[in-house]
């Protein structure tokens, strides 16, 4: 799990939090919403969306901080709470039509990966396009799991762990979404 | 395992995964199979992008001014939520009101007060007009002005419904009664005089109430002169009396 800062300090600064410290909570935003946000972006591909869900998220760490069982990583808790909240926005982006009907819209991104040189770091917007080149046909779960395992690095218990899941049906999401990925990255045209 | 078994666990699993067993007999199968060759290439070069992918960590556009929104947000819903548990006596109270009884008990009060108070109001109004005809006051004098619009049932009924011969009747008597001259004062004292107990009690305690309201002396420009007209009221009703008394 990426997560830098030293155990103890965590737990600390959660204490506080609990007892509505609001500058100790401030310090834990701080350390953990490129994580948040991470996930978001990767999932959406979209910073505005993916900032609105970690804003949301953090929010609701800080009014259910109460509920914080211990015995649980932090970082899982809070991957558990953006995984909610990025399946509730898609919800809502995707009633509102505006989600899919720029998914939908591929043509200038693939002119984007084609011209895009893979060796130099990847922007946010060819990180973005790249990945909704990839993940376009893949379910909303599908394309979590296969994130949060492949991209974040996650365990099978810890991904079952945040998205409720059993370990065989992330296997099986796993195996179709590898599968959907590798056969579209393997034809296409970058340079590598 | 044949290729095509082989192959769809090339898409599905990850290299790195393969235990020594399987990663020997992908090597040997490798160096015979040229189509298989061709597809784990084609997942070693996926799996590139993918590690690019993974590498490529997204950056928040301005990381500090998103956590300064985020703890704004919750202190805003901090305050928000203070101020509803300040809110929250006052909402019991206003809860009670979500039971049917209460609010029928309520609307029942209410309406049995504003039903007495207009049946006081319609009450005053009649004497008045009975008064009014047996001590022969003509309408011809208005001065309505005085009597603030509102304040009071009548000036409510004369200020939206003019015509409403109850409250003409009251306010014109009572402007009447304040604002007349001595010589017509002296005719009406005459009438007075003829006025049994009990209606020339009512009828000052009329003159008293209405003169007693702060809102005149607020709002009456001439309020000395009438001030002065009413002590000299005073003085010949005492007069009436004291002569009715020895005539007696």
């Amino acid at each position: 799990m990426q997560n830098n800062k030293p155990a103890d300090v965590l737990v600390q600064l959660i204490e506080d939090a609990q007892k509505g410290d609001v500058t100790a909570f401030g310090k834990i935003v701080r350390d953990h919403q490129s994580y948040a946000y991470a996930i978001a972006f990767r999932f959406f591909c979209d910073e505005d969306d993916a900032e609105d869900v970690v804003q949301e998220s953090f929010i609701r760490i800080w009014n259910h901080l109460q509920d914080f069982d211990s015995s649980m990583k932090f970082t899982t808790w809070m991957y558990k709470i953006v995984v909610n909240l990025c399946y509730d926005k898609a919800k809502s982006n995707k009633r509102r039509m505006s989600v899919f009907a720029r998914l939908n819209d591929n043509s200038s991104q693939d002119d984007y990966i084609e011209s895009t040189n893979i060796e130099q770091d990847l922007t946010n917007k060819e990180t973005a396009a790249l990945i909704k080149r990839i993940a376009d046909g893949l379910s909303e779960k599908q394309r979590m799991i296969f994130l949060l395992r492949d991209i974040q690095d996650l365990t099978i218990e810890e991904v079952a762990g945040i998205t409720g899941m059993s370990d065989s049906a992330i296997k099986t999401n796993l195996f179709f979404a590898r599968q959907n990925i590798r056969k579209k990255l393997a034809r296409l045209e970058v340079s590598i | 395992m044949t290729c095509k078994e082989l192959q769809q666990f090339l898409y599905s699993a990850r290299i790195e995964d393969f235990d020594p067993a399987e990663r020997e007999f992908l090597k040997k199968h490798l160096a015979d199979c040229e189509t298989c060759k061709t597809i784990f290439q084609e997942v070693s070069k996926a799996d590139r992008i993918l590690d690019r992918i993974k590498e490529a960590t997204p950056r928040i556009r301005n990381e500090h001014a998103l956590t300064e929104s985020i703890i704004a947000e919750i202190i805003c819903n901090e305050r928000s939520m203070a101020d509803a548990s300040a809110n929250k006596f006052l909402d019991r109270l206003i809860n009670i009101f979500s039971i049917k009884f209460v609010r029928f008990a309520c609307g029942s009060v209410i309406l049995l007060c504003g039903m007495t108070y207009l049946f006081m109001e319609y009450n005053d109004m009649k004497s008045i007009v009975s008064l009014e005809q047996r001590l022969g006051i003509q309408h011809d004098f208005n001065r309505a002005s005085i009597v603030l619009p509102g304040v009071n049932v009548p000036g409510f009924l004369y200020d939206f419904y003019g015509l409403s011969n109850g409250s003409k009747a009251y306010i014109e008597l009572t402007n009447k009664l304040i604002l007349m001259k001595k010589e017509d004062l002296q005719a009406l004292l005459n009438s007075y005089k003829t006025l049994d107990e009990a209606s020339r009690k009512r009828l000052d305690e009329m003159q008293n109430r209405f003169l007693k309201d702060g809102y005149l002396k607020q709002n009456t420009k001439n309020y000395e002169e009438i001030e002065k007209l009413r002590t000299e009221i005073e003085r010949l009703k005492k007069e009436v009396e004291q002569s009715h008394y020895k005539e007696k």
